[in-house]
């Protein structure tokens, strides 16, 4: 009768053993350890406590919001949605840990309320993104603030002028940028031209077919709500990704993680994209469901062209980037079960190359990428190495988040500063321009300054 | 925005708005099934989804495979390192203790440590003050196999609850089944025990109603379960059950059934009226099932199943 799948003739009781093989190490390599430092005292310590509250308690905040409380001395005060559903589970999970909150559906209401707080988080859908953040900075806030930073770049300009203005700061999401991974692999790449140069990239993000969010039966927003949050419907509320006036599209959402990556890693923003996609597989949406873009960047003064792909039919290959240079590849995910070095057989082979192990990825020998099993020339490991990966063993929001703390404690630099995530959002968004005029655009190197 | 991949929720044929419809959802290194109660299967969907993606959120705190866990963290701490840690995971953690202590050590989710242990030193302490919990060991080892689905499946029926099912039931790789309130056409889930050695063959069934139940085995794949007195596997070929007012419970306390002898069993049962035990070995009591539970203040030792 209970079993779901066999259609009920009885229990099969099943302990089944974890069936996974242990990570083999990797290169030896030296990697550095950033200028911020780790947060680091367990106990409370009420003089030293950041004051936060949160715009916008939805999948995203609620995600952030778990990753602020294991960072000691941060109390969230206050938070902030227009949906009471919203609300009540961020409010439940901060009484959890004795943090009574005031609750506020409108942000207005919220900054008049809370003089003291030192930072807002804000995670509200994309297109409200400038009109909070910006209102939180000229409040006297810092601001850590989800990508993308806008839907539009008439949005994501203000933010920055907005910082600049009031010497707030604001962090935009793109947490790879506070990744240990990323850094290493960035030194493999940069410094230590693993790669050789790099010529080419690939990368995708792919997923399997989305069913419309619902919500709790009797929980939806009454209409005369939803019409003054510039909501329709309770559909749309929920679903807000797929519509133009709200979000930047799969392009924004998952695209902008990636791209910003080779943003950061060839350290110019692209010269030109040539872009295809379409609404092809989804009815009464409007963002496009498959976008498949060539990237040229300029870097040395010789080209670097790339594939990005997003799409929402199929997981086939996930989510990874990767670089191809013309000594070897290398592979990174957010993923940490995807990172590896694929070499090229007439590369010259480096000195530690022997030393490290290989596994088989893509039916390839390949190196792992794996930090802090880094040697040093005598054959010992990195201490720096090691304490990177203490590091990559927090979940990559709570580093990113941390970083932002860090700034705000101790002036070090944030790693998504608005400058550096503006270029990604023209980067991502003229993509989707690039699809609707059916042509190739050039950039202006003006274009990605504000 | 969740990245957690649509197609891991599976729509199972076989359900209907009175019974309940069936989804399955990969997870733990199992399959978690979802029977809902609603007239319309669309929204059923979305309350499973919620549910599962509460589920896939404990998987990334509580998994030892998964690098940035809390469990994880903990197992890289040194001697008296404290770590700050999720509500879920710390309640996790003392409710594994508790039943540590309350089954003597029957239930032991540090069973790995174990043998090396100082008996007066516990590998953990907890500051619920700061939400850390402190590390007293070097080389710590939990494994929370026999309790992290059980709570997976009590978070994942609170969801349901918060999206207005009020009958459902959720399973953690047939193992653990919590059963929140009743078909449309019974008093009650009713709920098969089945013989861990033959798949097809029923020993009895248990008739459940906001209640869980949790089962152990050995047959399967032959001896896993660890004496944690002992350090050896258990050897009686056996399988138990446990009766509990959460998922959680059930799931550990049928560990530790394993574990304990008949005896021992009945007598916790005593002092805790909410457990009831099902025990079974194919040599003892000619294959029947012996049962344990109170009822009326008494504690009953009877055979067949409730």
């Amino acid at each position: 009768m209970v079993d779901p799948r066999t259609q009920g003739t009885s229990l099969y009781f099943n302990r089944r053993d974890f069936i996974r093989t242990a990570a083999v190490a990797g290169a030896g390599l030296m990697v550095t350890v950033p200028g911020w430092a780790q947060e680091q005292a367990p106990a409370s310590q009420p003089e030293n406590e950041l004051r936060i509250a949160m715009i916008g308690p939805g999948s995203q905040g609620r995600n952030l919001l778990t990753q602020c409380l294991k960072i000691p001395n941060i109390r969230f005060t206050a938070i902030c949605d227009i949906w009471p559903y919203h609300q009540d589970y961020a409010a439940n999970i901060l009484k959890k840990y004795d943090m009574p909150v005031k609750v506020y559906a409108d942000y207005n209401e919220l900054l008049a309320g809370e003089k003291d707080l030192d930072a807002v988080i804000v995670a509200t859908p994309d297109w409200v993104h400038a009109e909070h953040a910006i209102a939180c900075l000229k409040a006297g806030k810092h601001v850590y603030c989800e990508k993308e930073m806008s839907n539009t770049l008439e949005g994501g300009r203000a933010m920055v002028k907005a910082a600049r203005e009031t010497g707030k700061l604001l962090q935009i999401g793109h947490q790879r940028r506070s990744n240990p991974r990323y850094w290493h692999a960035l030194k493999m790449i940069r410094n230590d031209k693993i790669l050789g140069r790099v010529t080419h990239f690939n990368s995708q993000w792919n997923r399997s077919r989305r069913f419309d969010l619902g919500w709790p039966e009797g929980k939806e927003l009454d209409p005369a709500t939803l019409k003054k949050y510039g909501y329709e419907t309770m559909d749309q509320f929920r679903n807000w990704r797929w519509y133009k006036k709200f979000s930047g599209g799969p392009m924004a959402d998952l695209g902008s993680h990636q791209m910003d990556v080779y943003n950061w890693f060839l350290d110019t923003p692209p010269a030109a994209v040539l872009a295809a996609g379409g609404l092809d597989n989804y009815e009464d949406r409007e963002w496009y469901d498959n976008v498949m873009a060539i990237y040229e960047y300029k870097v040395g003064g010789k080209m670097v062209r790339g594939f990005y792909q997003v799409l929402n039919t199929t997981s086939f290959n996930g989510f990874f980037e990767a670089f191809m240079g013309d000594e070897g590849s290398l592979v990174i995910s957010e993923d940490t079960r995807k990172g590896f070095v694929f070499r090229e057989q007439e590369a010259k082979k480096r000195e530690w190359e022997d030393e490290a192990s290989k596994v088989e990825a893509m039916g390839k020998d390949a190196i792992e990428l794996k930090i802090g099993e880094t040697l040093r020339p005598d054959g010992t490991k990195d201490p720096e190495g090691q304490q990177l990966l203490e590091e990559s063993k927090k979940p990559p929001h709570q580093l990113h988040l941390e970083n932002f703390f860090s700034a705000i404690r101790n002036k070090t630099p944030l790693s998504c500063p608005p400058e550096v995530a503006y270029e990604t959002a023209v980067t991502v968004l003229k993509a989707n321009d690039a699809v609707a005029a059916g042509k190739r655009i050039e950039f202006k190197p003006d274009e990605f300054k504000v | 925005m969740t990245h957690m991949e649509a197609d891991r929720l599976r729509d199972c044929p076989g359900g209907d708005g009175a019974h309940g419809w069936r989804f399955a959802f990969d997870a733990m290194a199992c399959t978690f099934g979802l029977q809902i109660v609603h007239a319309r299967q669309d929204y059923a969907r979305q309350a499973a989804w919620a549910a599962c993606a509460e589920i896939d959120r404990l998987e990334q705190l509580l998994s030892r495979f998964v690098p940035s866990s809390d469990i994880s963290r903990l197992h890289s701490a040194q001697p008296g390192e404290l770590v700050r840690v999720s509500p879920e995971t710390l309640e996790c953690l003392q409710l594994a203790t508790q039943v540590h202590a309350d089954t003597d050590g029957a239930f032991d989710i540090a069973f790995r440590n174990r043998r090396t242990l100082d008996p007066d030193v516990p590998p953990l302490v907890f500051d619920p003050a700061t939400h850390a919990i402190g590390v007293q060991v070097a080389g710590l080892m939990l494994d929370l196999g026999a309790l992290g689905k059980g709570y997976a499946v009590d978070r994942a029926v609170a969801v349901l609850g918060d999206w207005g099912i009020r009958a459902a039931l959720v399973d953690s790789g047939q193992s653990t089944v919590h059963a929140l309130g009743h078909p449309r056409d019974a008093e009650a889930w009713r709920v098969g025990l089945r013989r861990p050695d033959q798949q097809n063959t029923l020993l009895g069934a248990i008739e459940l109603r906001d209640q869980a139940l949790g089962g152990s085995g050995q047959f399967l794949h032959g001896s896993h379960i660890i004496d944690p007195r002992t350090g050896n596997p258990v050897d009686s070929s056996t399988a138990a059950w446990a009766v509990a007012p959460t998922a959680a419970l059930a799931d550990a306390l049928s560990t530790a059934f394993m574990v304990l002898s008949p005896t021992e069993v009945q007598a916790f049962c005593a002092q805790h009226p909410d457990i009831s035990a099902i025990l079974w070995s194919p040599a003892a009591q000619e294959g029947e099932l012996i049962c344990f539970s109170t009822q009326g203040g008494l504690v009953q030792r009877c055979t067949g199943a409730s």
